[in-house]
């Protein structure tokens, strides 16, 4: 279906350099920005995986919303003991200014991005759930349409899905959750590794980016520094973390915030996309109990599996790490980016003793996961199709409705036997075809 | 007008002058390059010198790969086209990515030239680059005062250049008529009848044998004031 296709892999990497479709990386204190490298093989997911994954992915991100509404307000599931206490408040994404605070429609987590791989037996596991800034939407956006311009015989008439409306489903969740005003896209600037996709996004969602000094807040109300006239924001999609998103409730020496942001979002006349606070949701420990979440807030046998996951915070499942470490993927919940992840076969005797004796010290800080031997896919590399490892990130939007962007990035790992996808550690990106029959 | 922040104008100015910075800046580099090639006094560096290439150096080949190339020196046009992709990357909201994909392009292209064996010959893309952007910015820009403002960013740098160099200065009288007339489109607010007074009085009837440095300075600063 894409061999024709892949013949135009070197054109469309031209393309992608022409427009600048770039992340940002520092090494050594230093800013680069590196291409993307894209592979013209896309991920294929037929129309009947495609119903299951949508309906799983929906079910999932409809109880991390409920479950943030419920954890900032009346802590039922914790009081009901299915989420421990001293677990839910421990994590560091949890951020008690945000407690009591009800967003617009009660919606926490607008833009989900859903990491999940397809094991060997075709089914699908999440491996994370991203429910603060997640980014990657703009990359196979773009490639897609300089796919279609190079190929119109792999697309005339095709079966998959078009993908290229992510910009106007953004705009209609910005404009869901409007407390008054425009919709603007917050940046931290230039120099963010994802600073691409924050002025793309902007964009093709029609919205206004921003930097922090472009925005204020006066009688509880945010308002960008237009040249001519002040302009009321309704919507503010901020691509900052939350610890540097107001220095007056948060970290004080955040240089990017806008001060009282948070005041203003409290008084409920401007929607935070996504709302402050949802770290609490999405750190690796909690994802262990996302499961017994939708069981507990929806009443429904979970659609999607997690990987086999244990917390060591739990004495048993401390002992079976203890015992198996070797075999596990240990991760360092406070670490992102593919950064903290340790497969325990490839460490030396000596550093599995040392890794399982952090683990004995903070328990709390790790997690362990059995290895899912996820599927390769057909990767274009040096003239040849050679298998890579890769796994999918997908968009849940939640605005008047939740529904799943048709399309996802799908970033692979350029080395064999690698399962390190990542930008920043070399991995590149396909396009995600979802077929319509 | 749309919505554009200070930030944002100060952005779209300094892209139009970098832009046409790196332009003019080129032509004239080349254009000195090409006369070096029949000099025999030794003042091959020509007037580069004044425009800040005080490389000491007396290989004409370092000297010009420095005014072109090195992007640690602020006036070579490495230099200034990363300014102008600095400044496009921010308006992206703005002026759209078809926009800013030519001032990639350019980026890109003096990046192949430094590696070419005729850097001179393959800079001709840069032009054609800066000269797709302007043209696309005439098309595509929506926002008549984003338009503009780079407009008259571009009209800035070449007074500026032109007035440095004493270079094209039969163009300047066009060009301040021009740069009046965007300045008016932008709906900035400034004292006419002084801004005609100023200009009357440089561009006399016997300009440009009777132009001064001083004068043309006076609009300079004018002009900036302005955009203050």
């Amino acid at each position: 279906m894409y061999t024709s296709l892949v013949s135009h892999t070197p054109k469309i990497n031209q393309q992608l350099a022409r427009y600048g479709v770039k992340f940002g990386i520092y090494k050594n204190g230093v800013f680069n920005e590196r291409l993307f490298p894209f592979d013209a093989v896309p991920r294929i997911i037929e129309a009947d995986a495609w119903d299951e994954l949508e309906r799983g992915l929906i079910q999932r991100v409809d109880a991390l919303n409920a479950y943030l509404k419920d954890l900032y307000g009346a802590k039922q599931i914790i009081k009901d003991g299915v989420v421990p206490s001293d677990f839910a408040f421990a994590s560091s994404g949890y951020l008690p200014q945000c407690e009591g605070i009800t967003p617009p429609r009660g919606i926490y987590s607008h833009i989900s991005g859903i990491d999940l791989v397809e094991g060997q037996n075709g089914e699908w596991y999440v491996l994370e759930d991203n429910l603060r800034i997640p980014s990657g939407a703009s990359y196979p956006l773009v490639a897609r349409t300089l796919c279609r311009r190079c190929d119109a015989e792999t697309f005339r008439g095709g079966p998959m899905r078009d993908n290229r409306d992510y910009g106007e489903r953004l705009r209609r969740v910005m404009d869901a959750v409007n407390c008054g005003g425009i919709n603007v896209v917050l940046t931290p600037g230039r120099f963010n590794s994802a600073y691409f996709e924050h002025s793309y996004l902007a964009e093709k969602a029609g919205a206004v980016l921003a930097e922090p000094s472009e925005l204020f807040v006066e009688n509880e109300k945010l308002y960008f520094r237009d040249a001519a006239a002040n302009r009321r924001v309704g919507t503010v999609y901020r691509r900052l973390s939350d610890e540097f998103l107001d220095p007056l409730c948060f970290n004080p020496e955040s240089l990017i915030g806008v001060p009282n942001l948070m005041s203003a979002y409290r008084a409920g006349n401007v929607a935070i996309v996504n709302a402050p606070g949802n770290g609490a949701a999405d750190d690796k420990g909690i994802y262990y109990f996302v499961p017994k979440m939708v069981e507990y807030y929806l009443g429904e046998k979970p659609i999607l599996k997690n990987a086999p996951t244990y917390l060591p915070f739990y004495p048993d499942d401390m002992t079976y790490v203890m015992d198996n470490a070797e075999k596990l993927v240990i991760k360092d919940v406070a670490e992102a980016g593919g950064y903290g992840v340790v497969f325990g076969c490839d460490l030396e005797p000596q550093a599995l003793g040392a890794l399982k004796d952090s683990i004995r010290r903070e328990p709390r800080r790790f997690i362990a996961q059995e290895v899912i031997d996820f599927k390769c896919l057909p990767t274009y590399i040096g003239g040849e199709f050679v298998p890579r490892k890769a796994d999918l990130r997908a968009f849940v939007l939640s605005g008047e409705h939740t529904e799943v962007w048709p399309s996802g990035l799908t970033r692979y790992a350029r080395e064999a036997g690698s399962s390190v996808v990542n930008s920043s550690q070399g991995g590149g990106f396909k396009d995600t075809w979802v077929l319509s029959r | 007008m749309g919505s554009l922040s200070l930030e944002k104008v100060d952005h779209l100015l300094w892209l139009g002058r970098y832009v046409e910075r790196t332009y003019t800046t080129m032509r004239f580099i080349i254009s000195t390059y090409d006369a070096a090639l029949d000099s025999t006094e030794g003042n091959w560096k020509g007037q580069l010198e004044e425009l800040g290439f005080n490389e000491q150096t007396d290989d004409p080949i370092e000297f010009f790969n420095d005014c072109l190339f090195n992007k640690a020196n602020t006036s070579s046009i490495a230099h200034a086209m990363d300014a102008a992709y600095g400044n496009a990357v921010t308006l992206r909201d703005v002026i759209g990515t078809e926009s800013i994909a030519y001032v990639q392009m350019a980026v890109n292209s003096i990046e192949a030239a430094e590696a070419s064996d005729a850097p001179l010959l393959d800079l001709q893309l840069v032009f054609d680059d800066i000269m797709a952007f302007k043209g696309c910015v005439d098309d595509y820009v929506a926002d008549d005062a984003a338009r503009n403002i780079i407009k008259c960013g571009i009209s800035i740098e070449r007074l500026d250049l032109y007035t440095r160099l004493a270079y094209h200065l039969d163009r300047l009288p066009q060009e301040t008529h021009k740069l009046a007339s965007r300045i008016d489109r932008i709906g900035v607010p400034y004292d006419k009848a002084h801004f005609k007074a100023v200009v009357d009085a440089v561009f006399a009837p016997d300009f440009p044998e009777g132009a001064t440095y001083e004068k043309l300075g006076a609009l300079l600063v004018h002009i900036a004031g302005i955009f203050k």
